[in-house]
């Protein structure tokens, strides 16, 4: 009966349009089994440690991917990226960083703080729906839950 | 007097008189020897008359004829004794004496042939001894009288040359002291007086050589007495002069440098104060650079949620109520998603503008053939790649930014596939030289080409030759090159012909 309660993707994205997008492309896609969204960095870390209004979460239950977008309001992508990395009850979790443009510096330091692989959200949404495939489909194969 | 002359003629002085000592010493020695000669004869006389005297005593006692012969033999050698003096008178006195000698002995030969003709006719009247009459007696003591008389003029002829000969020593001997004195007394007088002249000479020298050497150059040394040091001091007066001129020419080199190194100094500081205003203005330009890059990215992402909404949900308005819009609703959706993908791609290609002046530079060695022939194969389409020759000749290696290049490279390639994507002739190709310092690269395709009066638009940002329709693009891929080749410190350039392709180059500076 906890099976619904499972969390298969943590979705971080504060533009609501940009949201309906990834999960329509995730739709799409079959993916979209247990998705969780939330709206800026401060909520998705309280949703990962179990805490504030998410504190009566099972700490076992830990997303199988979280698609991450960088920019933020109050705690920013990359912070949230790092907090996650370097916790040892959460970095094992592949975090797919989700990027507006190719901008370098903002890919490798994602890269650097741990990120497990990017999604550029083109303008195109085809392009995109095809990324978000490629790249959802094999980080939660690669991390099944046992 | 110079030191030369006078040491000649001290020594020819010296020469001179020692000379007139050998001659005047060999002339008295020469009268010495002929005034011993006549005392040698004078002795001879003396003993001559001796013998003759006894041989009259015999010859008067015994009346005999031996000794009387005897006696005339000794008369004959006095008298020849007397030629031989008398060929060699010399003095007054000598002379007198012997003439008195001369007239002496004629008496005595006179008195003793009338003694002898006495005696003889005594003889001739009676034979044998007998006594001697008074007459011959008187005659006899006469002669001996007369004896006497020679043998004293004899003596006194041999003392006077006695005296003569001692008086000649004397005078030899004073004449030699005399002169040796002189000559002793001049060689001494003579080397003093050059020693003293050269001495004081070279003095003078080294007074003048240390006033030089302590920085005087202005000295200058004593040229009197004219003389072989008057000579030195002349050259080293000469060597003083050069040397001032040598000191003066050194002083205002010095000078100058100085006012060189002054002149630096205020460069430098010049200098100083122009890179502080430089470095002043670069902080102030990266500051405003930074603002920018702030704002392109805020671009970037800010402008392109909106663009990613428009097209997104075109997209699911396209696949979700397609059965409700009739087709001119396509072509219009359509046209809504083309344009925002077209609008991506502006913001993209500003982006990319903006980011190669950034920055982020890091040159390194390109092998550039291979880095064409890969950015090449991956340029565009694979497909429209493939339908293409493309032809890669040696390139030079390039020293630069490897992103950057591969950059220039692919804009610069699929230019050139868009532009061939109409035209029969499908080829590429890819040269490049070394001239004058500078690698050159070249890209010639065989496409739509461009007319060559709006060359100078082709590289300015958003500015393009074709339309839309005809070729799509963003009017920023040649203006990214030139801005990267000219960050490179090279050139771009190109060539072309309507409908008969293009060429584009560009060179870079080779790794110095």
């Amino acid at each position: 009966m906890d099976e619904h309660k499972l969390v298969d993707i943590l979705l971080v994205e504060d533009n609501p349009n940009d949201a309906e997008l990834a999960m329509r492309a995730l739709k799409k896609n079959n993916l979209v089994n247990n998705l969780v969204l939330v709206g800026d960095g401060e909520t998705a870390l309280d949703f990962m440690f179990c805490r504030g209004k998410y504190q009566n979460r099972d700490h076992l239950d830990k997303p199988r991917l979280i698609l991450l977008d960088l920019k933020l309001p109050k705690v920013d992508g990359l912070e949230v990226l790092k907090t996650l990395k370097t916790h040892p009850d959460t970095k094992i979790t592949p975090i797919v960083v989700l990027t507006t443009s190719r901008e370098e510096s903002d890919v490798l330091r994602s890269y650097d703080l741990g990120a497990n692989s990017y999604i550029v959200k083109p303008v195109d949404f085809d392009k995109f729906t095809q990324s978000v495939r490629e790249l959802g489909l094999y980080w939660l194969l690669l991390n099944e839950r046992p | 007097m110079r030191i030369k002359s006078a040491l000649t003629l001290s020594t020819f002085l010296s020469i001179i008189i020692v000379l007139t000592l050998g001659i005047t010493t060999s002339a008295f020695n020469l009268q010495i020897r002929k005034v011993t000669a006549h005392l040698a004869m004078t002795r001879n006389m003396k003993a001559t008359i001796a013998q003759r005297s006894i041989l009259g005593v015999e010859f008067y006692i015994r009346g005999e004829n031996r000794p009387l012969e005897q006696a005339n033999l000794e008369t004959e050698r006095l008298e020849s004794l007397f030629e031989q003096m008398r060929e060699s008178f010399e003095e007054a006195e000598h002379a007198s004496i012997l003439l008195e000698m001369v007239s002496t002995n004629d008496s005595y030969v006179k008195l003793f042939d009338q003694f002898k003709s006495s005696i003889h006719a005594g003889i001739d009247k009676e034979s044998g001894g007998r006594p001697h009459s008074d007459y011959e007696k008187t005659l006899y003591s006469q002669i001996q009288l007369k004896s006497y008389m020679l043998q004293a003029l004899a003596e006194s002829l041999e003392t006077w040359h006695l005296r003569r000969i001692d008086s000649l020593n004397t005078w030899t001997t004073m004449i030699f002291s005399i002169s040796l004195f002189i000559l002793i007394i001049f060689v001494l007088v003579n080397s003093i007086w050059i020693s003293n002249k050269l001495s004081t000479g070279v003095e003078r020298l080294r007074q003048g050589a240390t006033l030089l050497g302590g920085g005087d150059l202005t000295h200058r040394l004593s040229i009197f007495p004219e003389d072989e040091i008057a000579d030195v001091a002349r050259e080293i007066n000469m060597m003083a002069e050069s040397l001032a001129i040598s000191f003066t020419s050194i002083r205002n080199l010095e000078h100058e440098v100085a006012q060189r190194e002054q002149a630096e100094g205020e460069i430098r500081s010049i200098n100083a104060g122009l890179e502080e205003r430089i470095a002043a203005r670069t902080a102030q330009l990266e500051s405003v650079n930074k603002e920018l890059e702030a704002f392109a990215y805020s671009v970037a992402h800010d402008l392109r949620a909106p663009l990613r909404s428009i097209d997104g949900f075109t997209r699911i308005l396209q696949e979700e109520y397609e059965p409700v819009f009739d087709d001119e609703a396509r072509r219009l959706l359509g046209i809504i998603r083309a344009s925002s993908v077209k609008m991506d791609s502006m913001i993209h290609s500003l982006l990319e503008l903006t980011r190669t002046g950034k920055s982020e530079f890091s040159p390194t060695d390109l092998d550039m053939r291979s880095l064409a022939i890969q950015v090449f194969a991956e340029c565009s389409d694979p497909e429209l790649v493939a339908s293409f020759e493309f032809d890669a000749g040696a390139l030079p290696d390039a020293f630069g930014d490897r992103l950057m290049m591969e950059r220039v490279w692919l804009n610069l390639l699929s230019n050139a596939v868009k532009y061939s994507a109409h035209s029969p002739v499908r080829r590429i190709e890819v040269r490049g030289n070394v001239d004058d310092g500078m690698n050159v690269y070249s890209v010639r395709d065989h496409g739509a080409g461009f007319d060559q009066r709006y060359v100078g638009k082709l590289f300015g940002t958003f500015h393009r030759l074709h339309c839309e329709s005809e070729f799509a693009g963003s009017g920023i891929g040649l203006s990214i090159v030139k801005k990267i080749i000219e960050r490179h410190g090279g050139a771009v350039w190109a060539e072309g012909r309507v409908n008969d392709g293009a060429t584009f180059s560009f060179s870079l500076p080779r790794r110095s």
